[in-house]
């Protein structure tokens, strides 16, 4: 998973990751990266409107197997789609820039960092976020690990673990102890559970992974 | 309700309140009856027994609605704009281009004429989607006036220094002092001087500071990421008034809701200082308004732990009796006054009779200092720790041998009340054991090779063994179920769960029977998630509202086998005679019996014994290996042992260790936010570049906790264990280091600049 784009300031420090997506979504507006830093009031004159130079389009999303209509803006991050547009709130937002993996969900099987990838590239590909998971009420056997081993304590980085941890156990479904720090290595947990987690992905690779 | 409150009023007492270290009388309300206390020997069903959470699913289905969940109807989004500089005059805010974009619905400017730290709150919009009021917050021009500002601690206590506040950067600072140092360091063998220094830390949790609210005509909602949902409704009403002394705001019409709550470790305690912002938007657009910080704002504007300085001296006799120990330490809270509790260790954890300690603290143009997961501790016992491990060497004992000698038995030093118990032998005994502690370098830094092994340890003392205050209720329904409410909050570690098997326990029910609902201002009065308090003050009054309740259910039973209410037991489903399980009915065909469609059982907590001092202890042991190449240190294993009473739920209590014990070694190795002298400006506020631990970097941490149930401090024998876990270890790691390298590190983090500095300084000779 990528760790690029880290910055994310507040109000003016000019490059930023989203006036950095601006320019990606539009494909055009690489302009509008400012480098350096500049005041709120230039940026506010170089850009009169930001929304003037942002376009929406209506784009399908397969999401957790079902095709979802949503109109979003270029820019328009897929965390931010499945949270705000189709109230997939089961996905975290914890940095925004791709540090601690509370967002991750599973693209064509990779796990992914949600907000690191715009929602119009996501067309086409199969999404599968937290609540994707149990069937029927069934929990898959990784997040009944985290359930029998305590995998978590205050739970807002659990969604991204589990999802790491079912896109590691598809390829690997017998991890070493050190294949699995490894694997979740992209997913931050501040409550420090790691111990926990890492047993929970050794036991539900025991049961079988997915 | 009547007659109970006449008795209760008949039964209120004066009590010590003791609250993250400070300390004020309070006036609490006895409870009714209180249950006998559950000692060492009792059969318990639940309790002491592993118990998954019971918001599991919940949790790990994506169901679970934290703040930022929290969707409403016609909701808006907020930005805040903040200052980009460390102190300046504002001159003008220019909102014009923000108002005019579509979908911003308000804009706000703070009556503020100046700003005091990068991150101070200037303004806020509300937008109709995040994206927007991304926008618009950008948008707005803010003419800024720079002034002179002091961002490091060293700087701002130079005569020359720029005051950055009326009356000065420096506190008055606080002395105390026991006995005589001058004559404990008179009888002393040796003295040992040293200076230890701590950097500032930042919680970041992963859940970001946030709240949605709706000012609704007849309630203020908030959801809110808070630690205390009643405290910060009574902060919230406060500060609301200041704001609006003609509106209806009180506290029958505010209400604060945290049903799921993303980490805090301190600074989700209180209301911040966003709360009042939010609700200026939410009136002015009549829409409920939701305002999540992002990581940068997180990383300036929401606490931290402050820094330290600590010059200690310390005497030591040839056997070990330590006769005096002085402390002068000083640290900075940011722009707020205060500074941390740095003395606990000096006064309190082991037997001298001699200290004294001076304590002051700074001011700097930074974010205001917030409690951080055992506020003072990990600092003051990362001194005070290695302080010991250099005074063992100077005498030429084994450290263990130096904390075991002075093992006290009382609090202030042995010099005051007996603690109800202290567990710390036979932490030693267990935790030597478990790290082989007869394994560690004779003589430091002797491991030979590139890559250098070592052992240390650390001692930890800490209150939190809760308080009465707490007012559990507990309903029992016509159809057996039970619900246990109070105002109390869940912030990860399992309060919820322990909850639900302390009642299942008391009732002689599953816990799948019982409803634990907490985490809304307005149920029945509740404890604020800090200092490890929580559940040692819940849980005691969890069995007396249990208690209660079966009192109001067992008449029914009584009446029906024409026995004396007071012979019965409700255990395993049943309500019957004691140990008469032939005489009795199921539970649910009692409840089934009641005339009214629940009964409520309502539970407190009796005070904390008066004749005793209680402190929950712990020592961490941990091995180490230093690349003396690349400076690299890495913690191999960790074995922490813990004397917290009664543990409730060992596998929650297990976990709590780990996740405190982790935390600990980024404390000791990498974490630290750094500030820019030049701009005054924070260069890590992310996730990235401020190194809090990964999967990569946890050792293996064998977590032990000692068999004693505490038989005072209340009814279950429990004490409390949010804060032990991250108190000692940073001194055990720099104390292992020693012990790998020779090389004494008084600084952290020891980051592998720090430790090739230290390796190659000695081998010049020095050290």
């Amino acid at each position: 998973m990528s760790k690029s784009h880290q910055k994310d300031s507040g109000g003016d420090n000019g490059f930023s990751r989203r006036s950095f997506l601006k320019g990606v979504g539009t494909g055009v507006i690489s302009t509008a990266v400012l480098p350096g830093v500049v005041s709120a009031g230039k940026y506010a004159e170089k850009i009169q409107s930001p929304q003037e130079w942002v376009t929406s389009d209506a784009i399908t999303l397969n999401v957790n197997g079902e095709n979802r209509r949503v109109t979003v803006e270029s820019r328009a991050t897929l965390v931010s789609v499945l949270r705000n547009e189709l109230n997939l709130t089961g996905t975290k937002n914890g940095c925004g820039t791709g540090e601690c993996g509370a967002c991750t969900v599973l693209i064509d099987g990779e796990p992914a960092y949600s907000c690191l990838t715009l929602a119009m590239d996501a067309v086409g590909r199969k999404i599968v976020t937290i609540e994707g998971l149990a069937e029927n009420g069934q929990l898959s056997p990784v997040q009944q690990a985290f359930l029998e081993y305590d995998g978590y304590q205050c739970g807002y980085c659990t969604p991204g673990q589990i999802m790491a941890a079912e896109g590691l156990l598809a390829k690997n479904p017998n991890p070493s102890t050190e294949e699995i720090k490894r694997g979740m290595s992209g997913n931050l947990c501040r409550c420090a559970a790691y111990q926990h987690i890492f047993i929970s992905v050794a036991e539900a690779a025991k049961k079988g992974g997915r | 309700m009547g007659m109970a409150k006449t008795e209760y009023f008949a039964k209120r007492i004066k009590t010590v309140h003791e609250e993250e270290g400070e300390y004020r009388i309070i006036e609490i309300i006895l409870p009714d009856r209180e249950a006998e206390p559950l000692g060492q020997d009792e059969t318990l069903e639940i309790i002491g027994k592993p118990h998954t959470r019971v918001e599991a699913l919940d949790i790990l289905t994506g169901k679970a609605k934290y703040t930022g969940d929290v969707m409403l109807p016609g909701m808006l989004y907020s930005r805040l704009l903040r200052s980009s500089k460390a102190r300046a005059k504002i001159t003008n805010v220019d909102v014009g281009k923000a108002e005019e974009m579509p979908g911003v619905k308000a804009v706000y400017v703070l009556p503020k004429e100046q700003v005091n730290y990068q991150g101070d709150i200037i303004a806020a919009v509300a937008a109709e989607t995040e994206d927007i009021a991304e926008d618009a917050m950008r948008a707005i021009e803010v003419d800024y006036e720079e002034l002179n500002h002091v961002v490091n601690v060293d700087m701002a206590m130079r005569s020359n220094a720029t005051q950055i506040r009326e009356g000065g950067n420096l506190s008055r600072p606080r002395t105390s002092e026991r006995g005589s140092v001058e004559e404990g360091f008179s009888q002393a063998d040796k003295i040992v001087e040293a200076e230890y220094s701590t950097q500032f830390e930042l919680h970041q949790p992963l859940e970001t500071h946030g709240q949605m609210v709706h000012w609704k005509d007849d309630e203020i909602l908030y959801y809110k990421t808070t630690q205390g949902v009643q405290s910060a409704r009574d902060a919230i009403v406060r500060e609301l008034r200041r704001e609006y002394p003609d509106e209806n705001i009180s506290s029958n019409n505010v209400r604060v809701v945290t049903n799921f709550f993303g980490g805090g470790f301190g600074s989700k305690l209180g209301a911040n200082n966003f709360v009042a912002v939010t609700a200026r938007l939410s009136k002015i657009t009549n829409a409920p308004v939701k305002m999540i910080l992002n990581r940068y704002e997180e990383s300036l504007d929401t606490g931290n732990r402050p820094n330290s300085v600590q010059k200690y001296k310390i005497g030591v006799k040839n056997d070990g009796t330590l006769t005096a120990i002085e402390l002068e330490a000083h640290g900075s809270g940011g722009i707020s006054s205060g500074n941390d509790n740095l003395t606990t260790p000096t006064n309190e954890m082991y037997t001298c009779p001699n200290t004294r300690t001076t304590v002051g603290s700074v001011y700097i143009n930074a974010g205001n200092k917030k409690p951080t997961r055992a506020p003072g501790y990990p600092q003051a016992f990362f001194g005070f720790e290695c302080l010991m491990d250099e005074a063992a060497d100077a005498i030429g004992m084994d450290p263990l041998e130096l904390r075991k000698k002075n093992y006290a038995d009382k609090s202030a030093g042995g010099t005051g009340r007996p603690y109800t118990s202290n567990g710390l032998m036979q932490c030693y005994e267990i935790g030597a054991e478990k790290i082989g502690w007869s394994r560690r370098n004779k003589t430091p830094g002797s491991d030979s090779g590139v890559k250098k092994r070592g052992m240390g340890m650390a001692d930890l003392q800490w209150g939190g063994g809760g308080y009465a205050g707490a007012v559990i209720e507990v309903d029992i329904f016509k159809d057996g179920t039970v619900n246990v409410r109070n105002g109390s909050q869940d912030i990860g570690t399992g309060t919820k769960t322990i909850m639900a098997q302390v009642a299942a326990e008391e009732l002689g029910l599953e816990i799948k029977d019982i409803n634990v609902q907490i985490g809304d201002s307005n149920f029945p009065p509740g404890i604020q998630s800090g200092g490890s308090n929580t559940a040692a003050s819940v849980c005691p009054a969890v069995r007396n509202g249990a208690l209660e309740a079966l009192r109001k259910l067992y008449p029914i039973v009584a009446s029906r086998f024409n026995v004396d209410p007071e012979e019965l037991e409700s255990v395993k489903g049943r309500i019957q005679v004691k140990d008469k399980e032939n005489i009795g009915m199921y539970f649910k065909e009692a409840a089934a019996l009641m005339p009214e469609n629940k009964v409520m059982g309502e539970g407190r907590r009796a005070p904390n014994p008066r004749e005793y001092a209680g402190a929950t202890f712990g020592v961490h042991f941990c091995e180490v290996e230093v690349d003396t190449e690349t400076g690299l240190v890495k913690v191999l294993k960790a074995a922490a042992v813990h004397d917290s009473g009664r543990i409730i739920n060992p596998l929650t209590a297990h976990n709590q260790v780990v996740g405190g014990v982790n935390q600990a070694v980024d404390y000791a190795l990498t974490a630290e936010r750094i500030m820019d002298n030049y701009t005054g400006c924070v260069t890590n506020p992310n996730l990235l570049d401020y190194k809090v631990i990964t999967a990569m970097d946890v050792p293996e941490i064998d977590v032990f906790f000692v068999d004693i149930v505490d038989p005072y401090w209340n009814n279950l024998g429990m004490k409390g264990l949010g804060e032990p876990p991250r108190i000692a270890l940073a001194a055990a790691v720099a104390n292992a280091i020693y012990n790998a390298t020779g090389v004494r590190f008084r600084d952290i983090p020891i980051t592998p600049d720090k430790i090739l500095e230290g390796l190659a300084a000695r081998k010049e000779g020095g050290s």
